[in-house]
């Protein structure tokens, strides 16, 4: 039995709805919120199991979400107060949602989808007051199974995943806090999500500072580099910044219409 | 008539309890006792041909019996649930959710062996349902960490004998050779400290840095990374280039965390003594090291450790010094906060209880997800440090808080908590004990395993609360709750011990003593920590 090539079938214009992927709450994500969140502007909802779960977490809590597939978008009105089917690039948030102070954003497994992040936070960031919240995740490309496929010989593509057949950017630790400090907000905190048990299944031995697979040997120079080779997925925990930092290259004016949310 | 149910066999005694054959009683065919049609109980039937040998009466038992199983799992009384998944499978042995379930508990017991067989099955029997494939997936992982921690395993009964071979003479008779304290000792000699400057708050460059403090000026630092340094100052501080760098003459080299090769190091700088601080947790990391430092035999070497406990499974006669916990910061920060009985007024009525996630030195899976899974259920509320993978097992959790570890994150977490609870895997993953002792610091009353190497500056209902098993520990926890008084008393009582143990005056002597060349004997420390 041969299996139709993953840019056949997760590559179509009109992607079905599929549970595992579209509909998975993400505990770790809701962990991060300890105080009831204000409203949360879920961009990129997907079916809305996340907000659902930030929902049950903290009762009253208004969750809009976001989203570009119908499908999930479709499922996520059971479970969200609002739910905007658009692009990122096209949405109209007072439009459809009337002027809102948004407390948290949440952009879980968007920004590598997408071909411009840095326009996307910068449009973001004009919808929110200063302090604002903003979690993401984003995943890592340092990932030490990365590291060692590619030097094997091996960039290969899936339906989910780190090398998820949609994603278009790719972010290590470092270039993904400067994605942020570019783009108008403060990074708090990163946090790594590691699969310590996955990733071990590569490493064949272990000598102080310095991990060895099977076509690499790597050294690492504390807890947090190594954290970073183990981790598959960063968190990063933003508010939107005071003024924009100077960064001497700042953002094209954006085409379209910008609404702020006041 | 009363309802009566068939058994698995006819051949077995009848449910009504006549004693005769239920093929004779009850079950007689065309009899006038004939069973009747029962009305159904349950809702709960097996998908396709699982139950395809059993008559409607028998399914409507055995749903009742999964229901009940599935109830009490939630309600997390597993060991009737897991009684109930039993007599389903030796009913009908191919309820795939039976299986799957009793799978799972056995999963988070730690048999994985059962629970590989359990899970597989169910796989077998439906193949294409994600629940199940994603818990095999659970199950295949937890076997590879187990056959990882094999040889760790083996490494406990052979440590002593290992260290001994690496220190080249029995470390029992280590105690005795006070009066043969080489001439090098004799005379304060130049103190480098050797170590990894970790970003953030790690154990080890915690260490690191409270020896700084305690030894400036007299030390120089030597930090093995290329950032997060200058904190120290550039006066003191140099960078370690292990393979190429220079290298410090003479003097006592300290490491603190050995993670690269000090045994060319130390040959090159011709160290007239060396110390290993084997404090911060898993000192079998550093067995390679140690052989390697001991093999010229030149010169002497000590290892200190933060415990008797862990000095002791290490051969006798080793260096046991307390941890240099800042007490006297600790002590000025809580006292800008109300006491703890204030605090636990103002909590009131939510009593979090604190544990640590992770444990730093070795990032594994949680084996405990139940006992904390409980812990979370006493009270309705469970504060977090440095979760890890726990953002996983209870990021949804209405009751838990999450505080990620980072510098001066610790306190806050500390003063947010009514009780807070140490856990234990293996003797050599314990950690230095900051978050415990720091929590005795704080007033907080701490519930502590029996079995941690910290144990034994407790005393059970004295100054905190030890626990043999998970049962026992949610037991205190209830206890504690109802009484304040006590919990205020046991908390008061562990301030005082860590004052006594973590005086900063008697610290910074009882360090520089050490590092000057006096011998410390281990069993003393021990003897001052129980008196403490």
């Amino acid at each position: 039995m041969t299996t139709a090539p993953v840019w056949q079938t997760h590559l179509a214009s009109d992607l079905a709805f599929d549970p595992q992927y579209h509909q998975n709450p993400r505990a770790e994500i809701a962990s991060f919120i300890n105080e009831p969140p204000g409203v949360v502007l879920d961009i990129g909802c997907g079916g809305g199991a996340t907000g659902k779960l930030i929902k049950e977490k903290f009762p009253g809590t208004r969750v809009i979400g976001v989203e570009l597939n119908r499908n999930a978008a479709d499922y996520a009105r059971q479970h969200l107060d609002d739910v905007v089917y658009a692009s990122i690039d096209e949405v109209d948030l007072v439009q459809h949602v009337g002027e809102v102070t948004i407390g948290t954003v949440l952009l879980l497994d968007v920004l590598e989808h997408l071909y411009d992040p840095w326009r996307a936070l910068t449009r973001i960031r004009t919808w929110l007051a200063a302090g604002t919240r903003v979690l993401a995740s984003v995943p890592n490309i340092r990932n030490l199974v990365n590291l060692q496929e590619l030097a094997a010989g091996a960039w290969e593509y899936g339906p989910h995943g780190v090398l998820d057949v949609t994603h278009v950017r790719f972010f290590t630790r470092t270039t993904l806090r400067r994605m942020f400090e570019e783009t108008g907000y403060a990074v708090t905190h990163m946090e790594p999500l590691t699969q310590p048990a996955w990733v071990d299944r590569y490493v064949i031995a272990r000598r102080p500072g310095k991990l060895v697979t099977k076509s690499l040997s790597i050294a690492f120079r504390n807890r947090e580099d190594l954290e970073d080779l183990y981790a598959f997925q960063y968190v990063i925990d933003a508010r939107a910044a005071t003024a924009m930092q100077d960064s001497g290259n700042a953002a094209p004016p954006l085409a379209g219409e910008v609404s702020p949310i006041v | 008539m009363s309802t009566v149910v068939a058994p698995a066999s006819r051949n077995a005694p009848c449910p009504c309890g006549s004693g005769r054959r239920y093929k004779e009683c009850h079950g007689a065919i065309s009899g006038p006792q004939e069973a009747t049609v029962v009305a159904r109980r349950s809702t709960y039937r097996a998908p396709g041909r699982e139950w395809a040998h059993l008559d409607e009466a028998q399914r409507d038992e055995i749903g009742v019996r999964m229901e009940q199983a599935l109830a009490m799992q939630k309600a997390g009384r597993l060991d009737e649930a897991a009684r109930e998944y039993r007599a389903v499978i030796a009913v009908a042995a191919d309820t795939h959710d039976a299986r799957h379930m009793l799978g799972i508990i056995e999963l988070g017991r730690g048999n994985l062996d059962e629970a590989e067989h359990l899970i597989s099955t169910a796989m077998a029997l439906r193949p294409t349902y994600a629940a199940i494939l994603h818990n095999w997936q659970l199950v295949r992982d937890a076997c590879f960490a187990r056959a990882r921690a094999v040889p760790e395993q083996l490494a406990e009964a052979a440590l002593p004998i290992l260290v001994d071979l690496a220190l080249g003479r029995p470390a029992a008779r280590r105690s005795d050779d006070a009066e043969a304290v080489p001439a090098a000792r004799a005379e304060p000699t130049s103190v480098h400290l050797i170590g990894r400057v970790h970003a953030g708050d790690h154990d080890d460059t915690w260490l690191l840095r409270r020896l700084a403090a305690i030894l400036d000026p007299e030390c120089t630092i030597w930090a093995a990374d290329a950032d997060g340094t200058d904190e120290f100052g550039a006066r003191h501080h140099k960078r370690v280039d292990a393979e190429t760098g220079a290298v410090p003459r003479g003097g006592t080299h300290v490491f603190v965390g050995v993670e690269f090769d000090c045994a060319a190091w130390i040959g090159r700088a011709n160290a007239d003594r060396v110390i290993v601080f084997c404090q911060s947790g898993a000192p079998t990391r550093y067995l390679d090291q140690l052989r390697a430092i001991a093999s010229d035999g030149a010169r002497p070497i000590d290892l200190v450790f933060a415990s008797q406990a862990v000095a002791e499974r290490f051969g006798g006669g080793h260096t046991v010094l307390p941890p240099p916990l800042d007490f006297e910061r600790i002590a000025k920060l809580s006292s800008e906060i109300p006491p703890y009985d204030e605090r636990l007024m103002e909590m009131s009525p939510v009593w979090p209880i604190g544990i640590v996630g992770q444990n730093q030195q070795s990032v594994s899976e949680p084996t405990d997800g139940d006992f904390i899974f409980n812990l979370a259920s006493i009270t309705g509320r469970l504060h977090v440090y440095d979760p890890g993978r726990l953002r996983y097992l209870l990021g949804g959790s209405a009751s838990a808080r999450f505080f990620a570890r980072r510098d001066g994150a610790l306190e806050p977490f500390l003063g947010g908590l009514a009780c807070f609870v140490e856990r234990t895997g293996k003797w050599w993953q314990d950690t230095i004990g900051r978050e415990l002792y720091g929590a005795m610091a704080f007033g907080v009353p701490v519930l502590c395993p029996r079995r941690s190497t910290h144990a034994e500056c407790i005393e059970h209902g004295v100054n905190g609360l030890l626990y043999e098993s998970t049962v026992e520990a949610r037991q205190l926890l209830s206890d504690l709750r109802q009484q304040p008084a006590m919990a205020v008393a046991i908390g008061r009582a562990g301030h005082n011990t860590m004052r006594a143990l973590l005086d900063g005056e008697s610290q910074n002597r009882n360090y520089r003593e050490f590092l000057a060349g006096t011998p410390r004997p281990g069993a003393a420390d021990a003897q001052r920590i129980k008196a403490a």
